[in-house]
């Protein structure tokens, strides 16, 4: 039991949740701020009216989406390089994460687009290229699982994590280097936000209360996963032990 | 493979989505494009010569609220859903933790 109870990473472990917590709390303290903004601070559209508030959770799920495949990239390539299980923990929460938001990004667009376009769906590059993001990223569990061997597993997943990241940038530049019916960036442009001041703001703690959820839940599948390598760690070197029943350890 | 049965069977839905009326960008009269917000709802508007085309008003009716209240309603579902999920699963795993620690 002594890998349950090594005092260096029990420590490291209380102070992980202590950081989601508190991280939980302010994303909470913020998204209230942000609800307020959204619906009795930012002006309604002249044009779209009251469906453009979409905008508001629609954006920040990208962003975070975005964020999150971001790191799954990085983290994988530590991975592949340094083999430290820590950052393929990492990888899978931020993973799981990209996939939840990514959801929300192909939930919201459509109720948009039904309204905006008179179409739910439409096959133009920035729609379809994030759908292929949401795919690569649930092949990359179901890839996990796939293999005999966990370690492999690990390490295949890891190679997608990276390749698959390669998406983000064409998402991103999909509505300027091609024909496309998906609204250019308002706030990302070289000559500044073209947008009312009020919606900016509103957009921007948006965005803060969404990267704020996001990182508290980041650390809290982090340690989740963390402690079921432990769990299954254990559980391994009990069966190992010579003279070990077969329940002993496991049954739980 | 029950997991990959259901991505085939999202993919089959979405292909089976009808594809966006190019004619949509004509049905209505102009309305003064509003600089103010995101989502220009004129679909070829990064074309040369997009100005010159009447552009689409979505229809102001009961449905928008609807698709806005859809909208948020799905993502904080799906959001506290997950929080629960994770919550589940973390005491589930304290609990092992908890077991193993006893035996």
């Amino acid at each position: 039991m002594s890998s349950l109870n090594a005092p260096v990473e029990a420590g490291s472990m209380k102070g992980v949740r202590r950081w989601s917590v508190g991280l939980g709390f302010l994303a909470a303290a913020t998204l209230v701020v942000s609800f307020w903004m959204i619906f009795f601070y930012a002006p309604t559209e002249r044009e779209m009216g009251i469906v453009q508030r979409i905008f508001y959770v629609h954006v920040p799920s990208a962003w975070v989406a975005f964020l999150a495949f971001g790191i799954v990239a990085l983290c994988s390539l530590g991975y592949l390089w340094l083999k430290d299980p820590r950052l393929d923990a990492i990888s899978v929460a931020a993973a799981e994460l990209g996939v939840v938001f990514t959801t929300i990004v192909l939930i919201t667009g459509p109720l948009w687009g039904k309204i905006a376009w008179g179409a739910w769906w439409v096959w133009e590059p920035r729609l379809t290229l994030t759908l292929l993001l949401w795919f690569i990223y649930v092949g990359y569990f179901i890839l996990r699982g796939a293999t005999d061997s966990p370690e492999r597993g690990k390490r295949f997943a890891a190679i997608l994590g990276v390749v698959g990241a390669v998406d983000i940038p064409l998402i991103h530049m999909s509505v300027q280097w091609f024909r496309s019916q998906h609204p250019k960036p308002v706030v990302m442009k070289p000559e500044g936000p073209t947008a009312a001041p009020e919606i900016i703001q509103t957009l921007l703690v948006s965005l803060l209360a969404f990267t704020l959820l996001f990182f508290s839940l980041l650390l809290a599948r982090y340690l989740v996963q963390r402690l079921q390598e432990r769990v299954d760690a254990v559980r391994f070197a009990a069966t190992l032990r010579p003279g070990a029943s077969a329940s002993q350890g496991v049954t739980v | 493979m029950r997991s990959i049965r259901i991505v085939l069977l999202a993919l089959a839905a979405l292909v089976t989505a009808p594809a966006a009326p190019s004619s949509l960008a004509a049905q209505e009269p102009s309305v003064a494009p509003a600089e103010a917000a995101a989502p220009s709802s004129a679909a070829p508007a990064a074309d040369a010569g997009a100005s010159t085309l009447p552009r689409y008003t979505p229809p102001r009716t009961l449905r928008a609220y609807t698709h806005v209240f859809a909208a948020f309603a799905v993502a904080w579902v799906l959001l506290f859903g997950y929080v629960v999920f994770l919550a589940r699963r973390f005491r589930r795993v304290e609990e092992q933790v908890d077991a193993l620690a006893r035996s």
